[in-house]
């Protein structure tokens, strides 16, 4: 258990102390920035007008993982860690910070219990029902026990916690049925920032959680107007537990999400800040916009092509890795991507902590050789002129996912093998191929390590009883190691585990990963002290550090 | 005339319902599932009959459909499947929102497709005529998203400046209410223009060919009152009739202008609840949308007695 944060995604200062090792790390604490902040240089002041897509699901956060309810709800409320977002971090981090917890959580029992420290002093918003009432361990109790039971769509994420407890006013005891390493980032890293720390008294508000009206919380800004298919305007907390945040006097959210509309008011500078948009508009924009500010990094997903290997021809390893080398996947990132993609891993390229060094016999077939391609499919007696279908739905994950489809028809050509395009719109999709797990031969789809946390791309897409094995893929080793990892608090064992693991899936070729893309977001000038994050939903927490000039 | 209402009103009754029950049913039909959107792709899909269980959705569908014509008698149209808003509640903020667009697109399409048209047929097969033709023919070709993405797009990309700006309901400032609106309505109503200038020229050809036109410019009337007076006035049954017929139109049309101007209408909340198979809602909508088509129908009857006597509703 000496190095589970070495990848300094968590605090490692913290954690040392609470697990009373060595002084070592100092750098990646300071790049951590624990406890208030100050104030900071940032010129107080601004209105930031950003368009934010309404939410479809309502405002319950357990009720749904669309991202759109999450990134209000952050704004709005707070969390016990969360993402380091700010002008102080890069973009393409993935580590947490104390918000509402003094510090990171001690824990102990050999790694079962994880026993956060409340800040004291904070305040709900000053408006009704809450009226300015102080946080206490039982709202964070209410919270992660609403979470844990159904409807909560997280029930499942949360199932190792026994137990949630306020030790007393400020300190809150999880307990975990066993030490499960993915738990800091699953249950209180970056996928931790869904549960936004909530009151009892919030269910008294019309309508309840789902409303709008509801969205009142311990967070920098505070709910002001709501205007149904218009916009949502925030003003600053000014009992914000940070003094002298949030700098903003006011965010106005615009709801229309057109995308004419919305580059328009961009151009026309009527809007402040974008997030997640494509290269081809990174690049008109800058055209037309000469002091335009742009963060680009990796994000948390990447495209893969999954296939069937319960039933012929790719039930054979060798008819899926003949197709995988078919795939001339480093000219995809150049035509599609400007040359700014990379070939994607298992696990996410943002993960640098987990790079797989050595890809073992796997490595053979992650390089594009339509020769090599062609006798594997021969040997798996895959003939020429045979027929496969894949399963897509550009309207679930955009234009870029059908380029990648036609690109890879187009390279499968080349060896002999016509691949049929099978495009369903996103509910179809989401019924035959996640639900019904019926795909024909193959789909692509996208995979999100939502939690930062290796274990989110790898239990939740290759253990064989997973809800989503939708190539229905069944390897005892790999549910083996998958169990295994999720056991190991020593990072370096589980570094190790996680290295087999992804070899595994190189050599088997359940699953050809294809490029990880870059991300941008871009803001105006005027704009200070904004950053991008990994997360678009969490980018938004760095508007407490940023201003707009008038 | 009242006993014609009420008859009409009467019989438009088995006309709603019988569309409500198509739309309904329709819904069924449509691939994938509210369950399957809501489980999205993150692994719930054990839930799924739960989750049907939950929202009521495993009940047959008659059962579900006399839920919901039940709850809209008593004037419930239903509630969002995911938000926990009432169709009604957003109706009472978006249904006069889109009622407003669709007036200022009809005023639109009256005032430059009818003098448009008149003019054109007054002034047969001269340059005025035939520009107007081409006009008419323009306008109902082009499509109006079209006009509005360039209307939108071209001006921010050119001078850094956009018509598009956030909306402002009428009650709380309406000027600025109006000015908001006056762009989409024009896009909409000029489309919708066209074709009434279509009509209105042959309308006007068709009575200036008749006798009484003639015997009124044999009377030495001057142009403007046999035009306006003896021609135009006589036009007018089956300009109507075109102009209550694009209502539908302007309807369908709207959602997508809504879309591009950002304008919180109905057209705005058909988007959410399709994207979101959100099926209360999408029903509340069709409902409300029939009914609208249907009142509009026998309102251009009943305009038809008031603009010729001979005609008489019995």
């Amino acid at each position: 258990m000496d190095n589970i944060f070495k990848r300094e995604k968590f605090s490692r200062r913290t954690f040392m102390m609470s697990v009373g090792l060595g002084a070592t790390g100092v750098a990646a604490a300071a790049l951590v920035g624990c406890g208030d902040d100050d104030g900071g240089t940032g010129a107080a002041g601004g209105i930031a007008r950003i368009p934010y897509p309404e939410p479809g699901s309502g405002f319950d956060p357990i009720l749904t993982e669309d991202s759109q309810t999450h990134i209000l709800r952050n704004m709005t409320n707070s969390f016990l860690l969360r993402s380091a977002v700010g002008p102080d971090f890069a973009p393409g981090n993935t580590q947490v910070v104390a918000d509402l917890a003094t510090d990171m959580p001690e824990i102990t029992d050999g790694g079962t219990t994880y026993i956060f420290k409340l800040r004291s002093g904070v305040k709900f918003h000053n408006v009704a029902p809450m009226n300015g009432r102080e946080l206490t361990a039982d709202d964070v109790v209410y919270t992660y026990d609403r979470a844990r039971v159904e409807p909560s769509v997280y029930a499942d994420a949360l199932e190792s916690i026994v137990s949630v407890d306020a030790v007393d006013s400020l300190t809150v005891r999880f307990t975990l049925a066993n030490p499960y390493a993915p738990a800091l980032g699953t249950f209180f890293g970056l996928q931790g920032q869904t549960y936004q720390i909530l009151a009892p008294e919030l269910e008294t508000v019309t309508g309840g959680l789902e409303r709008a009206e509801s969205l009142i919380g311990t967070g920098p800004f505070m709910i002001d107007t709501i205007q149904p298919g218009t916009q949502y305007i925030l003003k600053k907390n000014p009992d914000y537990f940070r003094s002298g945040r949030p700098l903003l006097d006011e965010v106005r959210l615009d709801t229309g999400s057109d995308p004419s509309r919305v580059a328009a008011l961009f151009l026309s500078g009527d809007l402040d800040i974008r997030t997640n948009i494509s290269l081809d508009e990174v690049e008109t924009l800058q055209s037309q916009i000469s002091d335009l500010v742009t963060d680009k990094y990796f994000g948390l997903g990447g495209q893969m092509i999954q296939m069937r290997s319960d039933r012929a021809p790719l039930n054979n390893a060798d008819a899926r890795r003949g197709i995988k080398m078919a795939l001339d996947i480093e000219s995809w990132a150049t035509e599609l991507h400007g040359g700014t993609g990379q070939r994607d891993t298992p696990v996410s390229l943002v993960m640098s902590d987990f790079a797989l060094d050595d890809f073992g016999e796997g490595e053979q077939y992650h390089k594009f050789d339509p020769q090599k391609s062609r006798q594997l499919l021969d040997a798996a007696g895959v003939a020429e002129g045979t027929e496969l279908t894949l399963e897509i739905s550009p309207d679930r994950y955009g234009a870029l996912h059908l380029s990648e489809a036609e690109l890879m028809a187009a390279n499968l050509r080349d060896v002999g093998i016509t691949v049929n395009l099978a495009p369903l719109d996103s509910t179809s999709f989401i019924q035959k191929v996640i639900i019904d797990k019926n795909p024909d031969d193959m789909m692509m789809s996208r995979r999100t390590a939502w939690a930062g946390d290796p274990d989110d791309v790898l239990h939740r897409f290759f253990y064989t009883d997973s809800t989503v094995n939708t190539g229905h893929w069944s390897n005892a080793e790999l549910d083996r190691l998958l169990d295994l990892q999720r056991t190991q608090l020593d990072e370096t064992e589980r570094n190790k585990t996680i290295d087999d693991i992804q070899r595994i899936l190189l050599d088997e070729c359940y699953v050809t990963h294809t490029v990880a893309a870059s991300r941008y977001d871009v803001w105006q000038a005027k704009v200070s002290g904004f950053r991008s994050h990994v997360r678009t939903d969490n980018a938004l927490l760095a508007l407490e550090d940023t201003s707009v000039a008038s | 005339m009242q006993a014609y209402i009420a008859r009409r009103l009467l019989l438009s009754i088995p006309t709603i319902v019988l569309i409500s029950f198509i739309s309904f049913g329709a819904l069924a039909l449509i691939p994938g599932s509210v369950v399957a959107v809501m489980a999205g792709d993150l692994g719930y899909a054990g839930d799924q009959q739960e989750l049907e269980a939950l929202l009521g959705l495993d009940k047959p569908f008659y059962e579900q459909y006399i839920d919901w014509m039940g709850g809209v008698l008593q004037g419930d149209f239903g509630t969002s499947l995911w938000t926990g808003r009432t169709a009604m509640e957003d109706f009472q903020i978006r249904l006069p929102v889109t009622l407003e667009l669709t007036v200022m697109a009809l005023t639109v399409a009256a005032l430059v497709g009818i003098p448009v048209g008149a003019l054109s047929a007054i002034r047969q097969d001269t340059s005025v005529d035939y520009l107007g033709r081409g006009l008419a023919l323009v306008l109902v070709a082009v499509p109006n998203f079209w006009i509005a993405v360039l209307v939108v797009l071209l001006p921010a990309y050119y001078w850094g400046w956009t018509p598009v700006t956030t909306y402002v309901p009428i009650e709380e400032d309406p000027l600025e209410n109006i000015r908001i609106l006056a762009l989409p309505a024009a896009i909409l109503g000029i489309q919708l223009s066209g074709a009434v200038m279509r009509v209105t020229r042959t309308a006007v050809l068709d009575v200036v060919r008749q006798d009484h036109v003639r015997t009124a410019q044999a009377k030495g009337l001057s142009s403007f009152v046999v035009s306006s007076r003896h021609v135009l006035r006589n036009s007018l049954v089956p300009i109507i009739t075109i102009v209550g017929l694009q209502v539908p139109t302007l309807l369908g049309g709207s959602i997508v202008i809504e879309q591009i101007f950002g304008i919180p209408g109905v057209g705005q909340m058909t988007i959410n609840a399709l994207e979101k198979r959100d099926f209360p809602i999408i029903a509340a909508i069709n409902l409300v949308f029939a009914t609208s088509v249907i009142l509009v129908n026998l309102a251009v009857d009943l305009t038809y007695a008031v603009l010729d006597p001979r005609i008489r509703l019995q």
